[in-house]
């Protein structure tokens, strides 16, 4: 049987759909670099004056003006800014010498303990929140599902910043388990307890999705004839739950990147972990404007991307949204 | 097109439990805006007060709960705090919540143009990582004061209230009532604000008040990284201080994270308590 357009249309509709949610990331993309961009450049005050302190001699604020092109046409500024951006080049950092360093370069050596460190915390959460989900929705109302919205409720009040240092003392002077947090970092073991607080933060978010959504594919008539057919439960839960609630699971998994990483910066901090966070909180202490903004960037950048890849995923696995409905309801995300 | 039947509220917080968390809700928040609002006659000394015989003290009857490595009085500052938890988090609250509310109404009841690139722009906003938005302004602004973390907070929580409000409006404006009243020729202002606004309040004010514990959270980590407010005594900045010391002395660190944990977890079950009552979905 000949291959044609019109014996696949779905196939040719999911390249369309993917092109479409390519292009609009790419719009999401453009317009959050240029808002960090305005955010810089339209803020009130000279950022010399905010960012050197006014008593600076105003030979040195305008040789920093100069230096970050600040005396130039916003317009010029802002096409220099996409241009570099583009070719990977997020400026100079005049921090400690006056030697330029790359802020790539101090990116990409900061970046690979952040991703550890988010990934870690992405896999305790998962494998404390899906689990737990799936059991508190499969008893609503049992001692689990209570046990398990008590937790969500508290985990979401509890910033990583209190239950760092209590963890930390648990694990290190009353366990004794872990070495101090003056102790080198080197292997798996300073990655254990930071990422369990990081994880176990976002995994009290995640709760309240997974139990929702596995509560909501429960009901549905493929469960009903599924068990009809005299399936057992742990089939029907693991397959033909599991197997449709995940698209909502992992919609807010990639929402909660933004909450991830914000917590990744704080959690570094209460770890004195190096990082992005780190790295971070230095140019901010050091006011060097271009650490600054390569942090904010790549984190939206990352952020973005991520969000796009995880959207491109389900077009191409879930023959349901290649028509179009669009799911999930996004929600800022403010706390870290 | 007919509503769904109220009764059916979320899953999570139905029965005895529900109600129990709404009293809890209830109790946690009234108690926090109190001390908040008596906060110059309840707290034994002035805000920014140090006692500089005694820092480190622990407690005594001058300090209750011992003083901070400056000499600050630890139940002073805690009581202070939740008056910039309040300041912080209403003002970032009621005027985001404004702001997104007008915005919504505005794209949902317009259509066309304005709606499709108002949405661009809010869709920005809400794939900005907010925490980090607010995080960039205060550091350009260069200080941080009890105004710049609110504008901050308030330029990345008004576009989730927006896309809302806009939602609610595309449903709401073409049901009967509303075609109703443009035949009897009311005038636009007075179909937005009359008919439409009181009929897509309910979800508002239950985002209101997620946004109300995520600013009080976000404040609180931005003081925790050293850019929250320094014209006033905030929790975070506290937990800060509790945090380095955590290993001599825990109870600083103890005592401003119930403090925090205790008004967030609050605002948090009153927000979900509104919800089965506001929201029908």
């Amino acid at each position: 049987m000949p291959v044609g357009p019109n014996v696949r249309p779905g196939y040719v509709l999911s390249v369309i759909r993917l092109l479409q949610r390519v292009a609009a990331a790419l719009v999401t993309l453009v317009g959050s670099v240029s808002l960090v961009f305005l955010a810089l450049r339209l803020a009130p005050g000279d950022p010399a004056d905010n960012i050197l302190g006014d008593d600076a001699p105003e030979s040195t604020k305008q040789a920093f003006r100069e230096r970050l092109g600040l005396d130039r046409p916003l317009g010029e500024q802002y096409g220099d800014f996409m241009l570099a951006l583009a070719r990977g080049d997020f400026g100079d950092s005049y921090g400690v010498t006056d030697r330029p360093v790359p802020v790539a370069e101090l990116l990409k050596g900061a970046l690979p303990a952040t991703v550890e460190l988010a990934g870690a915390a992405m896999l305790v959460a998962v494998l404390i929140a899906v689990p737990f989900g799936t059991w508190a929705a499969a008893r609503q109302h049992g001692p689990v599902d209570i046990a398990t919205l008590a937790f969500a409720m508290l985990g979401a009040a509890v910033p990583v910043f209190w239950s760092g240092p209590v963890v930390l003392y648990i694990g290190t002077v009353v366990l004794g388990l872990f070495p101090g947090p003056t102790a080198p970092l080197i292997g798996l073991g300073p990655l254990i307890l930071p990422a369990l607080v990081l994880g176990t933060a976002l995994a009290a978010k995640l709760l309240r999705t997974v139990r929702a959504s596995v509560l909501d594919a429960l009901r549905q008539d493929y469960v009903l004839a599924a068990r009809a057919r005299g399936l057992s439960g742990a089939r029907v839960l693991l397959i033909h739950v599991l197997g449709n609630a995940w698209i909502p699971i992992l919609t807010v998994i990639g929402l909660q990147l933004a909450g991830l990483l914000s917590g990744a910066i704080v959690t570094e901090k209460v770890f004195a972990r190096p990082g992005l966070g780190s790295l971070l909180l230095e140019g901010i202490a050091r006011r060097d404007y271009a650490v600054v903004q390569g942090c904010v960037v790549a984190v939206t950048l990352a952020y973005v991307i991520v969000n796009l890849v995880i959207d491109a995923a389900y077009v191409l696995v879930d023959p349901r949204l290649r028509r179009g409905a669009d799911q999930g309801a996004r929600t800022p995300e403010l706390g870290a | 097109m007919s509503a769904p039947p109220l009764s059916r509220a979320t899953p999570s917080m139905t029965g005895a439990g529900g109600r129990l968390g709404a009293l809890i809700g209830v109790v946690l928040v009234i108690l926090w805006l109190a001390v908040a609002l008596v906060a110059p006659w309840l707290a034994p000394y002035a805000e920014g007060a140090r006692d500089l015989a005694a820092p480190m003290a622990s407690a005594s009857p001058a300090h209750r709960l011992g003083t901070t490595e400056d000499g600050t009085d630890v139940l002073s500052a805690l009581i202070w705090g939740a008056r910039v938890a309040a300041i912080v988090g209403l003002g970032t609250a009621i005027v985001s919540t404004a702001i997104g509310s007008a915005v919504g109404l505005v794209s949902g009841y317009a259509g066309g143009l304005i709606d499709l690139v108002v949405m661009r722009v809010v869709e920005i906003f809400l794939a900005f990582p907010g925490f980090l938005l607010a995080l960039l302004v205060v550091f350009i602004v260069g200080e941080g004061s009890l105004l710049s973390v609110t504008v901050a907070l308030n330029l990345t929580a008004w576009a989730g209230t927006a896309r809302l409000v806009r939602g609610q409006v595309l449903s709401v404006k073409r049901r009967d009532f509303i075609t109703a009243a443009r035949a009897l020729g009311a005038s636009r202002r007075r179909i937005l604000f009359v008919h439409l606004l009181p009929n897509v309040m309910g979800p508002v004010i239950v985002q209101a008040t997620f946004i109300l514990a995520g600013a009080i959270l976000a404040e609180a980590s931005l003081s925790f990284l050293g850019l929250g407010p320094e014209d006033a005594t905030s929790w975070g900045a506290l937990l800060e201080e509790g945090a380095v010391l955590f290993m001599k002395t825990p109870s600083l660190a103890m005592w401003s994270g119930m403090a925090l944990g205790l008004t967030v977890l609050g605002v948090n079950l009153l927000g979900d308590a509104l919800r089965d009552r506001l929201d029908p979905r």
